[in-house]
C-alpha cells in the first residue's frame, strides 16, 4: 500500500474544548495522559465484582450486584413505548426478571454455549432474555428487526440458533418461510402483542413461559472466556461473520461507558442504536448497567421531534447517537429544538461512521455541546479510540487510544508481514495491539478467516487512517468494498445474490453510492437476460423481490439497467467504473476495458 | 482458427503427488470449462469475476475457449475422473494497452486449492507470456482475497492501490 503524507502536519487544527467549562459534574477522567499511563486491565476488573460462584457473568455486574446494593430500586431502564406507554425497571425488577428467563431456558434445556437468538424492535422483553441467557451461560445473538429473511436465516444457520425471541409479525412474515431450513432450531418463543392472540401452533408463549417460572437462580461459575455474545458483521464475500465475544468483555463495556461515555451514577443515559447492532447490545445494554445509571429505551423509529421531546421530558444527560440522525436533524433545523431546554444535557457522542466536522460544530449550535465521535468495530467489542471530555473535540477526527488501548498505523509489506508507520500524517492501516478484554475471540467456525486478522503481533482493522502529530486518528477509508450505509456495513455480495435470482436478472453489480444523509446508499447496476427489456415496471419489480428477500436497510434504494457490466478483458466487473460513472469522475485508465 | 500448440502441453504433479495435466483450453472444452465455473464455490467465482454470476454467459464461454494462443492465452489444470477429464483450474492472460502489457486472472477448485495447482498454472502462463514477447503482467485482485494478495507476492508480483480505490489491488510484474 503507498504511503502518502498529509502536508499539514503541523497547521492550526480546529479543536472545541471537550466538555462544559465548570459544569458541576466533572468528568470520570480529567487528565488523559496521566491516567492512561496508570491504567491496566487488571485495574479495570477490581472495580467489578467477579460472580460469587467464581469468574465473571456479564447479567451478575450488569444487573445481580446492583439489585444486591444500594442501587436495588435505582430505575435501571426506561422503555418509551411507541403509543406512549412508559414501563419502567428497576436493578431489582430486572434481577427478578431475568432470572425467571434463566430458568426458562433451563426448563426448555437450552444450556452454556447454545445459542439464544432475539428477533424482535427494542422492547423490554429483549433486554430481559439477554440476561437471562448470559446468566444461564447461553450466547445471544440480536438480530435487526429490518432483515429479511434471506439474511435472518443465514445468521441463525451460521450460528446454529437453538432459541429464537421473536413476535408473531415477524415470525409470521420473517421466520416461517425458512423454518425447513433451520433444524437446530428447537424453541420459537413469541412476545405477545395487546391483541392477546394466542401463539402460533410450534411456538411457546414467552409471558406465560416467564410467569411460571421460578424468580431466584444463581448463576453458576462463568469462565470469563466462555462466549456470551455472537454479532454478525458483513464482510465482502458472501457469507457474513460471526465475531464471538467473551463474558471477559464486560471489563471494556464498564471501563469505556465510565472514561468514554462519562456515566456517572445519577445520570439518565440514551444510546438510540438498535440491539441489533453491536452498539446497541455493549452500549444500549451492557455498560449503561454495569454502570448503574437509567438507561432510556425508544421504541419508536426516529423522528427529529420525538427525539428531541425525550431529551427534555427524560432530562436525558449523556446521548449517544449515530451521524445519519444526526445529519438528519441538521436537515429539518433548529425548529423542533426552539423553546426546549435541556438543563440536564451534559455529554453527546456518536459512533458508526466518521462525523464530518459540520456535524460536530452543530453540536454546539444545536445543544451548546460537541458531538464527541469515537470509532470501534464489531470485532473490538467496545470503543478503542474516542474524543474524550479531558481532551479538545477534534471535529473530524476519531480522537485518542482509550486507556488500555495501543493504536497504531501499519503498512503490509510483500511477505505478509506488517510494518508499524511512524511519521505523522503518513496514511495506512490502522492497527491495535491485540489482547483487550473485549476483544473477539473468533469469528465463529471460520479460524482462517479469524487467523488473517492478525499479522505481526497487530489486529487488522481493515480501517486506512492516518495519525496526526498529537496522536488524533483520522479515518480515511474502508479497505475492502462493504458499503456503509446509515452505519450498516453491507457486503456487495449478499445483495448481488440476491438480486441475481430475479428470473430478469443476468448480472448485477452493487455499489455504495455517497449520500449526504446515509454516507452511501445500497445501489445496483443491472444486465438483463435476453428477451427482458428495461423499464420502471421492471425495476419496481426487482426492487420489490430484493426488499422482500434482504429486508429495508439491506436492499438497493436505487437500480440502473445496464446492457452490460464494464469489465476487464479477463471478465472481471470493474466496480470501479460503475462508482466512477455514478459520481461522474474521470474514468481513467480505460485500457483494460474488455471492449463491450 | 489458430494452430493447437502442442507443445505446451505439460504432465506435472501437485505437492502431493497427484498427476495434473497443465494445456492450452480448446474450443471444445467450453463445456468443462462452465462445469468448472459452475462448480466453483461462490466466494471463489466472486474473487474471480469480482462481482456475481453463476455462469458464463454464452458469448463470453466462447470468448473463453476459443483463443489465439498469442495474444489471448489461457491454461486448464485437469486430472483424469474415471473416464472424464474434469477442470479443476485455469489461468489466462489477455494483451491489454500499453503494447506488451497483459492482463492475468487465475482460479483453482476451491477442493483443489493448497495442492500446487496455482503455481503450475502460473509458471506456463508467464513463460507463454515471456516466449510471446510480453513483458508485464498485470491484474486486479479484491482487497479481500488475501489467499491470492499472498501468492501474488509469493511470485513476485508488486501490489498497490490506486488513489481513492481502498477495495481493489493491483498487482504487476516484470517479466
Amino acid at each position: 500500500m503507498p504511503e502518502t503524507r498529509s502536508n499539514a502536519a503541523r497547521a492550526p487544527v480546529e479543536a472545541i474544548p471537550g466538555y462544559p467549562a465548570g459544569h458541576p459534574v466533572a468528568p470520570n477522567m480529567g487528565d488523559y495522559a496521566a491516567f492512561r499511563g496508570g491504567f491496566s486491565w487488571d485495574q479495570a476488573r477490581r472495580e467489578l465484582d467477579g460472580l460469587p460462584a467464581g469468574g465473571l457473568n456479564i447479567a451478575h455486574e450488569a444487573v445481580d450486584r446492583h439489585a444486591a446494593g444500594s442501587r436495588k430500586e435505582h430505575v435501571a431502564l426506561r422503555w418509551l413505548g411507541r403509543n406512549g406507554a412508559v414501563q419502567e425497571f428497576s436493578y431489582a425488577d430486572l434481577s427478578k426478571l431475568s432470572n425467571r428467563f434463566a430458568n426458562v431456558l433451563q426448563g426448555l434445556g437450552v444450556g452454556a454455549g447454545e445459542r439464544v437468538y432475539v428477533l424482535t424492535g427494542r422492547i423490554p422483553e429483549l433486554y430481559i432474555a439477554a440476561l437471562g441467557a448470559w446468566k444461564n451461560r447461553s450466547v445471544v445473538c440480536t438480530l435487526f428487526s429490518a432483515f429479511g429473511p434471506e439474511p435472518i436465516r443465514a445468521r441463525m444457520a451460521l450460528g446454529d440458533a437453538r432459541v429464537l425471541l421473536t413476535t408473531p409479525t415477524l415470525y409470521e412474515r420473517k421466520v416461517v418461510p425458512i423454518l425447513n431450513l433451520l433444524p437446530g432450531l428447537r424453541h420459537v418463543l413469541l412476545v405477545r402483542g395487546p391483541d392477546n392472540e394466542p401463539v402460533a401452533a410450534g411456538t411457546l408463549d414467552f409471558a406465560e413461559l416467564l410467569g411460571r417460572a421460578d424468580e431466584r437462580f444463581s448463576i453458576a461459575a462463568t469462565d470469563p472466556e466462555e462466549p456470551a455474545l455472537l454479532h454478525f458483521t458483513s464482510g465482502t464475500t458472501g457469507t457474513p461473520k460471526g465475531a464471538v465475544h467473551a463474558h471477559e468483555a464486560v471489563l471494556t463495556h464498564h471501563a469505556t461507558g465510565k472514561l468514554v461515555l462519562d456515566l456517572h451514577p445519577e445520570d439518565v443515559f440514551w444510546c438510540t442504536a438498535d440491539p441489533g447492532w453491536v452498539t446497541g447490545t455493549s452500549y444500549g445494554i451492557i455498560a449503561p448497567l454495569t454502570n448503574g445509571v437509567t438507561s432510556i429505551v425508544d421504541e419508536a423509529d426516529f423522528d427529529v421531534e420525538r427525539w428531541c421531546q425525550i431529551l427534555e421530558q427524560h432530562r436525558v444527560s449523556v446521548w449517544y447517537t449515530a451521524p445519519t440522525a444526526i445529519r438528519m436533524m441538521m436537515k429539518t433545523g433548529l425548529a423542533p429544538l426552539a423553546g426546549r431546554k435541556l438543563p440536564a444535557l451534559r455529554y453527546l457522542a456518536s459512533v458508526g461512521e466518521p462525523l464530518n466536522p459540520e456535524a460536530v460544530r452543530w453540536g454546539v449550535t444545536a445543544f451548546g455541546l460537541p458531538f464527541h465521535d469515537n470509532w470501534w468495530q464489531t470485532e473490538t467489542g467496545g470503543i478503542m479510540i474516542a474524543n474524550f471530555p479531558a481532551l479538545d473535540v477534534r471535529p473530524g477526527s476519531m480522537g485518542v487510544p482509550v486507556p488500555g488501548i495501543e493504536a497504531g498505523i501499519v503498512r503490509h509489506n510483500a511477505d505478509g508481514s506488517v510494518t508499524q508507520l511512524d511519521e505523522p500524517g503518513t496514511e495506512g492501516e490502522l492497527a491495535l495491539r491485540p489482547g483487550w478484554p473485549s476483544m473477539f475471540r473468533e469469528y465463529l467456525n471460520e479460524p482462517e478467516r479469524y487467523a488473517k486478522c492478525f499479522a505481526d503481533g497487530w489486529y487488522l482493522t481493515g480501517d486506512l487512517a492516518r495519525r496526526d502529530a498529537d496522536g488524533y486518528f483520522w479515518f480515511v477509508g474502508r479497505k475492502d468494498d462493504v458499503i456503509k450505509t446509515s452505519g450498516h456495513l453491507i457486503g456487495p455480495f449478499e445483495v448481488e445474490s440476491v438480486l441475481l435470482e430475479h428470473p430478469a436478472v443476468a448480472e448485477a453489480g452493487v455499489i455504495g453510492k455517497p449520500d449526504p444523509v446515509a454516507l452511501e446508499v445500497v445501489k445496483a447496476f443491472v444486465a438483463l437476460k435476453t428477451g427482458y427489456t428495461p423499464s420502471d415496471a421492471l425495476k419496481k419489480d426487482i426492487m420489490a423481490h430484493a426488499r422482500k428477500r434482504l429486508g429495508a436497510v439491506v436492499a438497493p434504494k436505487e437500480i440502473d439497467f445496464q446492457q452490460s457490466l464494464p469489465k476487464t478483458r479477463s471478465g472481471k466487473i470493474m466496480r470501479r467504473l460503475l462508482k466512477a460513472r455514478e459520481l461522474g469522475l474521470p474514468e481513467g485508465d480505460v485500457s483494460t476495458l474488455e471492449s463491450m | 482458427m489458430a494452430a493447437y500448440p502442442q507443445h505446451l502441453v505439460r504432465h506435472r504433479v501437485m505437492f502431493d503427488g497427484t498427476p495434473v495435466t497443465i494445456r492450452p483450453i480448446r474450443p471444445e472444452d467450453s463445456g468443462m470449462e462452465q462445469e468448472f465455473v459452475r462448480h466453483l464455490s461462490a466466494d471463489s467465482r466472486y474473487f474471480r469475476f469480482m462481482g456475481t454470476l453463476r455462469e458464463l454467459p454464452s458469448k463470453k464461454l466462447k470468448s473463453f475457449t476459443e483463443i489465439d494462443y498469442d495474444r489471448h492465452m489461457a491454461f486448464v489444470a485437469t486430472i483424469q475422473c474415471e473416464d472424464r477429464e474434469v477442470e479443476i483450474g485455469v489461468a489466462r492472460y489477455v494483451a491489454v494497452d500499453p503494447p506488451g502489457n497483459c492482463e492475468f486472472a487465475i482460479t483453482v477448485d476451491d477442493a483443489w486449492q493448497g495442492k500446487g495447482v496455482a503455481g503450475l498454472l502460473m509458471i506456463s502462463l508467464e513463460d507463454a507470456a515471456r516466449e510471446r514477447g510480453f513483458k508485464t503482467m498485470e491484474g486486479i485482485v479484491l482487497a479481500g482475497n488475501h489467499k491470492m494478495l499472498k501468492f501474488a507476492r509469493q511470485l513476485g508480483f508488486r501490489c498497490y492501490h490506486l488513489p481513492g480505490e481502498a477495495d481493489t489491488v493491483h498487482v504487476e510484474l516484470c517479466l
